[in-house]
């Protein structure tokens, strides 16, 4: 077999070494159209084919050598793509400490996020939530909470009439009075959020309108400890792993006995601070065990049945968990204000 | 209730006591004490005698005196204008704290000065029980006080301990320091002393008393002849104003003091003014009446009076008229125990807004069993401090029920009750302490007897489990969860839906608001779209800004828009859901708007919020709840003023209004001060949402053939509506999957009347892959549809 070889290397290496040489992919365009375009330099040494004796190794010879060189060639175009990339991207370069663009999410009113909270609270424990209209009979507010016409209790709330015997809810027991109702004298677990309205002026501690979230129990067997310890357990979640509550007497004409409920300083953890103004104590809510008559009125025998309920401020709640200085604040809506309060999850 | 420590010492033994205890076991035992009042707080006072006074030499108002102390002789500088040689003095010597803090050796303008001449108000006295001059200068004290006194307070009757007790709705039988004293006594297991009242009566009067209303059931009057009407002896003037009420003369005040010590209000008549001998509580009188405190009150019927000679004698236990005042010459007055309605002095005062001491006790009940004791201690009081010469026996009108209150209770229950576990021992000694009579029916079953004036115990066995725990204190309550048969919480239908919208809202950058319920009449007259019938108001409204309980949502949220425009909160998304009543509706609604600009990436890009901003949340909201487009029908808003007459819209569910949204009209805008600022605002009855059927999420098939997608565009009428469009193409083949339009253009090249639309759209194939000749057929149709039936021409 003859060799071929030496008949394309003298313009193979010529062409390499141009490739090498070349600056620009111009160049390199200028070196194919030159040389290896179907009319190129090279290519017409195919045309010596006519002389070889054995055209199969001529033609191999060829094809190696061309190949050679394209592969340089190729070699060569990367590199000078891979450098035009790195030139383009750096030109698409940005200031990377420009911010993001909008997709915040939106903040709830700390009222909301309060009420939210409570609500998954007494959901983990079991309670259902209930809720009632605000314009209710004298009958749900009133009547079948012992609290008759004519009741010194009706001193204790001064309430918004429509209509003699209609009006806007003073509490959310109510709620608890329509659910009582329906139930037929069956067990009850609830807990009622909801807007409540009193005759009154506002100012920075007092609102016309405000919000509760009553708690109603009823059920064989249940006693004012039980309302201690589910207390308890709220204030844990609410506000520090350490709570603690402590009742003192009060009135209720629904509740017998009823409760003032505090709770131990979040904050100073009792040590006595401005929160809860020296005292290591909070006043946080009202309870008690529900009263014999509320009970029988709604068709649950008091020998039988006993009960326990609560009533929760809930922007009493918020102002203490958040510090916020006048209840006003949750009703204007400031969204400066509202903003303060994106985060998700409380610690 | 204002109660004096001086006082109340003298029928129970406190001795050993602080105020401060006394305060936290009354507080926690549901007597709350919402304020201990020291009369004066000072220490390391001593009387002393101003001996020299001279001006100071580099001021123009400070004295330089020598003080004689008995012990010593003290230089103190003394800045009041009073301040002279010769005047008893109280003298706060060095290491003194007073209510403004510690007196301290020091040097004034370069005068020694070793102490401090007081006035009452640096010993901390109120300044309204002082007058101008004693608010002003130095407290002069009499020439015999005694000079190196240290017990000055006593001296000055100022050591005092005030108690402001803030009462339960349910015990007002503490509006009685006897009844506080007994309290204290239960409380602290000391010997309580309340004086025993001999019968002062000597004679039968003829004097009718009588009631002709079930109003009244019991109406007491003794006569006392022969009265003084004089001014009242420094003690009674002392207990009264330690108690916070005014001394006016002997007569009056002998009736404040024996309410005060008994809790029931007693009132006197000058006999000889009762141009008829008589007595008697009506409550059918129609007239105008003159009251003690000179103003005219209408009496209707209802109200009760006490009249002689058909004339009011007495608004009933709430205030005496002028024309049968006892005055500075009465001699012979007619005393009057009863017993009242509550609920009818309660109407009556609060109609008249005429509030006494008097009409404070009767609007709750009071003690019906002591009308004798009381009348025999007035009456002993009159004889003794207004030379009363001639006292009568009792004349009484009664059909008052007397009979003792029992409760049936056993020990068990008790515990049952409260989660505790009392002795049999503990629970007979606490109710005895409280004055209950305890009788044992059987080994857990007893009666317990209730004291006259503890009213509020009325239905039994848990009104004692409340004495017993308040007595025992709560601590003796053990925290134990309750113990119920397992059932799953949660938020029920509507709760559930409406926080799956809050979170979708907040999560797409909504801010969420809060606004108050109750409107003023015009903010209540706009945006009612959604719900049109009657609205409530209110009867008795604070003011006339709150008086409507809103029909809609938007008017509130746009107050909050203005609310924040007006801070210069310029550019964002608020929402709000709340329930919304009428007289036959009760519904939850969203409201939500869109205000400002919408930006890329901080401020860049602005783009102002428009129609579509909101009908996206609204697409949004109805796909969440799989609400099938075709059951939705837009509609343009004809009606109403609120809007933008072309940029706005009703939306149907089911031929049901569902929503209204847009922008608003630009005169609407400047109501609420919000100007040029974009708005866009929807408002939408989520119950009306989360009531309709929808479909369930359910899988099916996804089409494992390739989709084609064909553009289209073409000229057409700008009369068309988009969704006609859309509708008509559709239904030219059941394959196609989705219609997009991604090209609207009007102007140029276009002419008057029509716009060029361009549509992208998809066809999907079911069981095979569509073939060259199928999809060209399906072109075929929808080419068709766009010039035939759209009368549009495709643009190459």
């Amino acid at each position: 077999m003859q060799n071929y070889e030496n008949i394309f290397s003298e313009l193979a290496e010529k062409i390499k070494n141009l490739i090498a040489d070349s600056k620009t992919m111009e160049n390199i365009i200028e070196i194919k159209n030159k040389y290896l375009s179907k009319k190129g330099e090279f290519s017409l040494l195919m045309g010596k084919i006519k002389e070889a004796e054995d055209k199969k190794a001529f033609g191999e010879a060829f094809n190696n050598a061309k190949n050679k060189i394209e592969e340089v060639l190729n070699e060569k175009v990367k590199e000078f793509e891979a450098k035009k990339l790195e030139a383009q991207l750096k030109k698409e370069e940005i200031d990377i400490t420009l911010p993001g663009n909008n997709i915040k999410r939106g903040s709830e009113n700390p009222f909301y996020k309060v009420r939210k909270e409570i609500e998954d609270i007494f959901i983990s424990m079991g309670y259902t939530v209930a809720t009632g209209p605000e314009v209710d009979y004298d009958k749900y507010v009133f009547e079948l909470l012992n609290i008759p016409k004519d009741h010194p209790a009706r001193d204790m709330q001064d309430t918004l009439y429509i209509e003699d015997d209609l009006l806007l809810r003073s509490h959310t027991s109510s709620i608890q009075a329509h659910v009582m109702e329906e139930a037929n004298g069956k067990p009850i677990k609830i807990i009622c959020p909801g807007k409540t309205y009193r005759r009154d002026d506002d100012d920075m501690t007092h609102s016309h309108q405000f919000a509760q979230v009553e708690g109603l129990v009823i059920d064989k067997n249940i006693n004012l400890g039980n309302l201690k310890a589910t207390l308890e357990l709220f204030a844990q979640k609410m506000f520090s792993k350490d709570s603690k509550v402590r009742f003192r007497s009060s009135f209720f004409p629904f509740t017998e006995p009823s409760v003032e409920v505090d709770i131990s300083c979040f904050n100073c953890h009792g040590k006595g601070c401005n929160v809860c103004k020296g005292t290591g104590w909070i006043e946080i809510l009202g309870a008690g065990m529900v009263h014999p008559n509320v009970l029988r009125m709604s068709g649950y025998d008091p020998e039988v049945y006993s009960g326990f309920a609560f009533g929760i401020g809930i922007e009493r709640v918020a102002m203490l968990r958040y510090g916020v200085d006048d209840i006003r604040r949750f009703y204007q809506s400031d969204i400066r204000f509202i903003e303060e309060f994106n985060k998700k999850v409380e610690d | 209730m204002l109660v004096s420590l001086r006082e109340i010492g003298k029928y129970v033994d406190i001795s050993g006591l602080t105020p401060e205890e006394i305060a936290n076991r009354l507080t926690f035992s549901g007597i709350e004490v919402e304020e201990i009042k020291y009369s004066a707080q000072a220490t390391n006072l001593i009387i002393g005698q101003v001996i020299e006074c001279e001006n100071h030499p580099d001021s123009d108002h400070l004295h330089v005196t020598k003080v004689n102390i008995g012990s010593d002789i003290l230089d103190i500088v003394c800045g009041a204008p009073n301040c002279r040689k010769g005047l008893k003095v109280i003298v706060a010597q060095v290491g003194a704290m007073l209510p403004g803090g510690e007196i301290k050796k020091g040097v004034i303008r370069g005068k020694e000065s070793n102490g401090m001449l007081c006035s009452l108000r640096e010993l901390g006295v109120d300044n309204k029980y002082l007058t101008e001059s004693q608010i002003n200068g130095i407290e002069e004290l009499p020439e015999d006080a005694p000079i190196g006194e240290t017990n000055v307070l006593a001296y000055l009757g100022l050591d005092d301990v005030i108690l402001d007790l803030s009462l339960l709705a349910n015990r007002s039988d503490c509006y009685s320091l006897y009844n506080v004293a007994r309290e204290i006594g239960a409380l602290f297991n000391r010997k309580v002393n309340i004086p025993s009242e001999k019968e002062q009566g000597t004679y039968k009067d003829d004097i009718v008393v009588s009631s002709e209303t079930k109003n009244c059931e019991q109406i007491s009057i003794k006569v006392v002849k022969g009265v003084k009407i004089k001014e009242s002896p420094k003690w009674l003037k002392d207990v009264l104003q330690s108690e916070g009420i005014r001394s006016i003369d002997n007569i009056v005040d002998i009736g404040n003091y024996v309410m005060l010590l008994t809790g029931q209000p007693i009132h006197m008549y000058d006999l000889d003014k009762l141009t008829k001998r008589e007595l008697i509580v009506k409550d059918n009188f129609d007239e105008e009446v003159v009251a003690l405190d000179d103003k005219t009150y209408k009496i209707i019927p209802g109200d009760l009076v006490v009249t002689y000679d058909n004339k009011v004698g007495c608004i009933a236990g709430t205030m005496g008229t002028k024309q049968v005042e006892v005055d500075a010459n009465t001699k012979n007055i007619a005393i009057e125990a009863a017993n009242f309605n509550h609920a009818a002095i309660r109407h009556t005062s609060s109609r008249l807004g005429l509030i006494s001491d008097s009409s404070q006790r009767f609007v709750k009940e009071i003690n019906p069993n002591q009308y004798e004791y009381v009348l025999n201690l007035t009456a002993r009081l009159v004889k003794e401090l207004a030379e009363g010469k001639e006292v009568s026996l009792t004349n009484t009108y009664d059909v008052l029920d007397h009979s003792k209150k029992i409760v049936n209770c056993s020990y068990s229950y008790i515990n049952r009750r409260l989660g505790t576990d009392f002795s049999k021992e503990v629970i007979k000694n606490t109710l005895t302490s409280l004055n209950f009579e305890i009788k044992d029916v059987n080994d857990d079953e007893f009666t317990a007897t209730v004291p006259d004036w503890r009213i509020d115990i009325s239905d039994g066995k848990a009104d004692l489990s409340e004495e017993i725990v308040r007595y025992n204190g709560f601590d003796r309550v053990k925290a134990e969860l309750p113990v119920m048969e397992t059932t799953v919480g949660g938020l029920k239908f509507t709760s559930l839906r409406e926080r799956a919208v809050e979170e979708y809202l907040l999560e797409n950058g909504f801010d969420e608001t809060l606004s108050y319920t109750l409107l003023n009449e015009k903010d209540n007259s706009m945006f009612n779209y959604l719900l049109k019938d009657d609205g409530y108001a209110i009867s008795n409204p604070l003011t006339e800004d709150r008086k409507f309980v809103r029909r809609n949502l938007l008017t509130s949220l746009l107050r909050t828009c203005e609310y924040n425009l007006n801070r210069k909160n310029n550019n964002f998304k608020i929402f709000e859901i709340s329930q919304m009543q009428t007289k036959n509706q009760l519904e939850d609604h969203l409201a939500l708007a869109f205000v400002g600009n919408s930006y890329t990436q901080s401020k860049l890009k602005p783009v102002a919020y428009n129609f579509f901003d909101a009908k996206g949340i609204l697409e949004s909201i109805l796909r969440m709840f799989n609400i099938q487009e075709a059951r939705i029908r837009l509609e343009r808003l004809s009606e109403g003023n609120e809007f933008h007459p072309t940029r706005s819209a009703k939306v149907f569910l089911d031929g049901k209004l569902l929503a209204v949204l847009g922008e608003l009209h630009p005169l609407i805008k400047n109501e609420f001060s919000i100007g040029k600022t974009p708005l866009v605002v929807m408002e939408l009855n989520l119950s009306l949402l989360f009531n309709t059927k929808s479909s369930a999420n359910k899988f099916q098939e996804i089409s494992k053939f390739p989709s084609v997608s064909r553009d289209y565009a073409f000229v057409v009428s700008d009369q068309i509506k988009y969704s006609d469009i859309k509708k008509e193409i559709k239904k030219s083949s059941a394959l196609i999957k989705d219609i997009n339009v991604f090209d609207i253009y009007k102007g140029e090249n276009i002419k008057e009347g029509y716009l060029s639309l361009a549509i992208n759209i998809t066809i999907e194939p079911k069981d095979h892959t569509l073939k060259e000749d199928e999809i060209n057929l399906i072109d075929k149709k929808i080419r068709e549809v766009i010039t035939l039936k759209l009368k549009g021409e495709i643009r190459q």
